[in-house]
Order: C-alpha cells, then structure tokens, then sequence
C-alpha cells in the first residue's frame, strides 16, 4: 500500500516522511519511506484487523483525507497505482509508464516506438526489451508484477532510552571507555527514575574508526536502574570489547525497560533484595546458564521439566503423587539384572562393574509412552512400550530408580535400566 | 538481618554437639559423600525441607552444579519446592564456587556440587557467607580426609547411605564436637506428608526399625 501526499500528523512538520512513516505504524509494524512524498505499509496479515483491505483503505482516508491510498500485491505497483491509478482500482495495465518509476530517458525512447502504458510493454518480449532499453524496464515490470525481489527499508522508531557521548579523539585506554559507560549510566539512570522505569536489556555500543560497532549487552532478573550496580556489570564485560584503532562514540541504550516503582523509604523492615546477585549470575553465567524450573503436563520423566527465565516469578510445584529421585541420569543406562520372571523387582543388578543386592524395593509404578505424540509402530504394539519402574534398595542403603523396559513374552526381550539415584 | 540456625533433627530433645544447635547462617557447611552416590544431597534436601517453616521464605536458593543439576520432581517429593530454586550450571569447578559466592554474597542461600574445594575457595566462600549472612553448601564427593580440609567451613560432614536411612558422620565443627549421628527417613505418603529424617540412637536401633 502507498499513500501519497503533502500531509501534516502528529504535530510534525509537513513533509516529515519519518514521522509519516512511524505514524503508519499503527496499521503495521512494518513501514517503509518512498521520498519524496509516499510510504509504503506492509499489510501482510493486518488487514482484518480493520475490517478488510476496503475498511483498512476507508479507516486511512477518514484519518488523512486527501491522501491517495492504494492496495497492491507489491510494493512497486502499490507505488504505481497510488500515483497515476483510479482510485480502488488495482489494474497496472492503463497506468503510464511512470508508474513504473522509470527514468525519464527510457520513457522517452519506449515512447518514440509508441509504448505508453504499462500493458504495452508487458506484451513485448523480455529478451528484446533488454537488448534495446537495458535492465531496468524489465526488472521493474518484475517487480511490479512480483517475480522478482524488492527490498524495502522498514524503519524503525528511534530509541527513546538512549545516551550517546561522541569523542573528539578517538579512545581506547580501558580507563577512558570505562569513564564514557560510567557517564552514560549516569545520565541514562536519572531518566529512567523520572519515568519510573528501568531496564531488564541493556546494550552499549561502541563506535569504532574502522566501522565495526563490537556492544555489551546486559539482561537482568528485575528492572534495574541502580547506577553502581550497572556500572559494574558493564565493567566486567568491557573486556570482551575490543576497542581496535579507537572508539569514536559510545550509546548506552534500555533496549527493554518495565515499569519499577521509586524506591520508597519504609518504617518497617525493608524487604531483601536478591535481584542484584541475580543479575550479576544472569550476565556472568548467560542467560541460558542459569533458570528457574517449571512443572510439564506429562508423566514421561525426562519431560517433565521446563526451563524458565529466572525474570519471571517462581511458580510452585506440586509434590509428585510418586517418588522421585534427587538426581535422573541424562539417559537411562543399561543393567544387567537378576529377576524372577514376569514382573518382580530385580534381586540383583550390576551397573558400572559393581553389583548391588537388592534388599527392599517399591513398585512397579508404570509409565507408558505418549502415544499420541509417536508414529503408530505395527511391528511392536503400543503395549510393550512400557517401563515398570522400582525404587529400590541395596544391603547398604543406596537407593536407585531402576526400570523395565517392555513386557514378557513381547515382540523384543525385557530391559532393565537405571534411571535415578534417590540418595 | 540475621538467620536462625537451620536445625537439625536430635534425639530425645538432645541437642547436636554443635555450638548452635544447627547449621549455623552466615556461613559454610560441607557435606561429603561416597563416589556414585548421592545420599550427601538427599540428606542436605531433607534438612532444608524439614527447616521449611522456620526459614524465612524469601532467602532464594541458589544451586549450581557444572554437571546434571538435581532432578526438581525428586526435591518436591522430599518436600523442598523447586520452583523457588536457582539452577544454575557453571563451566567447571571454579566458576561453580565463584558463581555460589556471589550467592552467598548477595544474600542467598546456595548450593554447589564440586569436585574439589581448596582452602583458598573455602575461605572466600566463608567470608562471602558471613557477610550475606546466608548458608553455603558445598557437596562433593570425597574422603574422610584430604589434605587441603581447612577450618574455613563451620562444619564438615560425611554423609553415607544406610539402611532405611543415614550415617551422619560429623567430621570438623567449629566449637563444637565431633560424632557420628544416625537418621531414619520416613515413608512420605502419596498425599501430604513428604519423608522426614528422624534420629535414632544408633545402628542396631535402626537396623530393628527398617526390619521390623
């Protein structure tokens, strides 16, 4: 979709573009600049959002009368049509050859062979077009007709949250960046106090003269904006920076900001604070190193736990209806195994080249596969892909979570494994 | 803000020959355990599970390991929630203590399964301890003795698997005797009642139990 016009919004001035742009944002996040006077709108996917391509065109125009606003499958005919086309029609073939954005020189030499529209030049060989006009009628007709690529420029909103500080000289003395994030901590901090907000990404950019832009990114388990604690993150990691020739200009910017109240000074005991060891950990270790655990809806043990970010609060688990082992072996490992046959617990089993006899042991506690989630197998029915799990105990009191895998008398012989130590 | 000690079950209203009459806070408690096995850490969960109600419920636990971290179903069945846990993995032995003492440092209460502990790592751990004023633990598995035990730790326990329970040896306790100490665990049932340690009074008394 283009719209075309001279247009006031915002209270910006007539003819800011960017501000255009990112007005339009409201119908899609993604919006690019057509200068001098046009934007494009993405509307993949949004449309029914205004009731359709017709309620998205009629919702536009109510809001900026006057602009030309046309809907197309590509940017370039969109382009086209909101230029030269009747309004709500969608045809390029009655469209003049400017519709295509070719250049003056290549319009006139189409015309002196009598190619004034778009349906014109669309039933003339591709081939011979190159040869006589060069590339670019071809290319744009493709374009236009989508069979070939066009890359747009979405614009993005500029940071609200951002300090930049610009050096005369360039700098490279780890004393002298460490100075720069020092200062742009403390003029970013005080802002975000006042909007009551602070930051759970951070990243610092450093411009250096050879172009490569090396940055810190920091996360954090709470909203933060305690100047010394940041201070002291980004120092620990400024030695992953590599600041080559010199630095031109370092920006410090709250990618991610959540609402942090002012910090308040109460009568009562104030409540202990745990987010800053938390930070520390969550940019030493990463992200992924360290988590919280969620409960999983299944009975297969190896699902049952889920990962989570250690920003989001706890949620309780509840106590399993059977016991669990302390530690669960990544995969279960094979053991050789004395039991009596079809389904008692083993008597005696080795694993690893020591043999354990078994003197109590609790069971069987059966867990099936998911059926639902697998391939149905016709050569092994669903019933043999069980496992019997015993909590069992050795002469000498160590407790492991063993299991069988598979019936008696199926399709493949029984398997013992052990899967857990409870201790 | 200063923590109680964490208690440890006793006998007959007996306290435990430790100064405290627990596990003190604000500082380093190292639990040893027996190659393969894993009784150190089950006996570690059920002390803090039982202490529960008594700890105040905000001190966040922080458990790193370098290896497979515990299996959180198997710490609810013992009655410890651990959705309030930290896991965390570190690379290798030295980046698991760094990352317990600043744990420890921030307040915490931390949990490290390590290979070894140097009395350097045991000292720094100590005094992070001391000021956060939470509990440190250290698991490993290891000897009754090796040559770099230091009495940074304010105790130091061997804890081993026994029938229906635990031996609980205590090795090195900081104003306090050394002794071995036997617990039972319960049977948690099915609905409620998570598995409790219990002292007894010694082997043989324990062997009657688990027989009988």
């Amino acid at each position: 979709m283009q719209l075309q016009n001279g247009l006031t919004c915002g209270g910006a001035p007539p003819g800011d573009l960017l501000a255009l742009a990112l007005w339009c944002q409201r119908y899609s996040p993604l919006t690019a600049l057509a200068p001098p006077d046009g934007v494009f709108i993405d509307i993949f996917g949004c449309a029914h959002l205004f009731g359709g391509e017709a309620g998205l065109r009629a919702h536009i125009l109510a809001r900026l009368p006057g602009a030309r606003v046309a809907i197309a499958d590509t940017a370039q005919a969109a382009w086209g049509l909101a230029r030269f086309g009747e309004p709500g029609s969608e045809d390029l073939k009655p469209l003049p050859l400017a519709a295509l954005g070719l250049d003056d020189r290549t319009i006139t030499k189409l015309r002196r062979v009598g190619i004034r529209r778009v349906g014109e030049l669309m039933r003339l060989p591709r081939a011979e077009l190159t040869a006589g006009y060069g590339p670019e009628p071809v290319r744009k007709l493709a374009q236009a007709l989508g069979s070939a690529a066009e890359s747009l420029e979405f614009v993005k909103p500029p940071p609200e949250w951002r300090e930049i500080l610009h050096f005369a000289e360039p700098i490279f003395a780890p004393a002298q960046l460490q100075a720069a994030l020092a200062k742009l901590t403390a003029r970013l901090c005080p802002r975000l106090a006042g909007a009551r907000l602070g930051a759970t990404t951070l990243t610092a950019v450093f411009f250096r003269v050879d172009a490569r832009r090396p940055d810190i990114t920091l996360k954090f388990a709470a909203p933060c904006r305690d100047e010394a604690q940041i201070i002291k993150l980004l120092q620990e990691k400024l030695k992953t920076v590599d600041p080559g020739f010199g630095v031109d200009a370092v920006a410090l910017t709250a990618e991610q900001t959540e609402t942090l109240a002012p910090a308040q000074i109460s009568l009562e005991r104030p409540k202990p604070d745990f987010s800053k060891p938390a930070n520390t950990l969550l940019n030493r270790l990463g992200p992924e190193k360290i988590w919280r655990v969620q409960e999983r809806a299944t009975h297969v043990p190896e699902y049952v736990t889920r990962r989570r970010p250690i920003s989001l609060p706890p949620v309780p688990w509840q106590r399993p209806n059977f016991r669990r082992p302390i530690k669960l072996l990544e995969k279960p490992d094979a053991i050789s195994v004395i039991a009596p046959v079809p389904d008692d617990p083993p008597v005696l089993f080795s694993w690893r080249g020591k043999s354990h006899r078994i003197c109590k042991a609790t069971g069987p506690e059966r867990i099936a596969r998911e059926w639902w989630r697998h391939e149905h197998d016709n050569a092994r029915p669903e019933t043999e892909k069980i496992r019997d799990y015993y909590a069992v105990e050795d002469a000498d009191g160590a407790k492991f979570w063993v299991f069988r895998a598979g019936v008696h008398g199926g399709t493949k012989p029984v398997q013992w494994f052990i899967h857990g130590f409870f201790g | 803000m200063t923590l109680p000690p964490l208690p440890l079950p006793d006998l007959d209203g007996a306290p435990p020959q430790l100064p405290q009459g627990g596990l003190a806070a604000g500082a380093v408690h190292e639990m040893r355990g027996v190659e393969g096995g894993f009784a150190h850490l089950a006996f570690l969960v059920l002390l803090l599970a039982q202490a529960g109600g008594a700890l105040p419920g905000e001190v966040p636990v922080l458990w790193v390991s370098a290896l497979q971290n515990a299996y959180p179903p198997g710490l609810a069945w013992l009655g410890l929630d651990p959705g309030k846990i930290f896991f965390a993995q570190g690379r290798d032995d030295a980046a698991c203590l760094a990352s317990l003492e600043v744990g420890l440092r921030g307040g915490m209460a931390g949990i490290a399964e390590v290979g070894g502990l140097s009395r350097l790592a045991a000292r720094r751990l100590a005094l992070a301890a001391r000021e956060g004023g939470g509990w440190g633990f250290v698991l490993r598995h290891a000897a009754r003795r090796t040559p770099q035990d230091s009495a940074a730790c304010a105790t130091r326990w061997f804890i081993e698997p026994a029938p229906g329970g635990f031996r609980a040896e205590l090795l090195y306790a900081k104003g306090g005797r050394p002794g071995v100490f036997f617990y039972e665990v319960t049977e948690g049932d099915h609905d409620k009642t998570p598995p409790a340690l219990i002292a007894v009074t010694e082997w043989a008394d324990m062997r009657r139990r688990a027989a009988g």
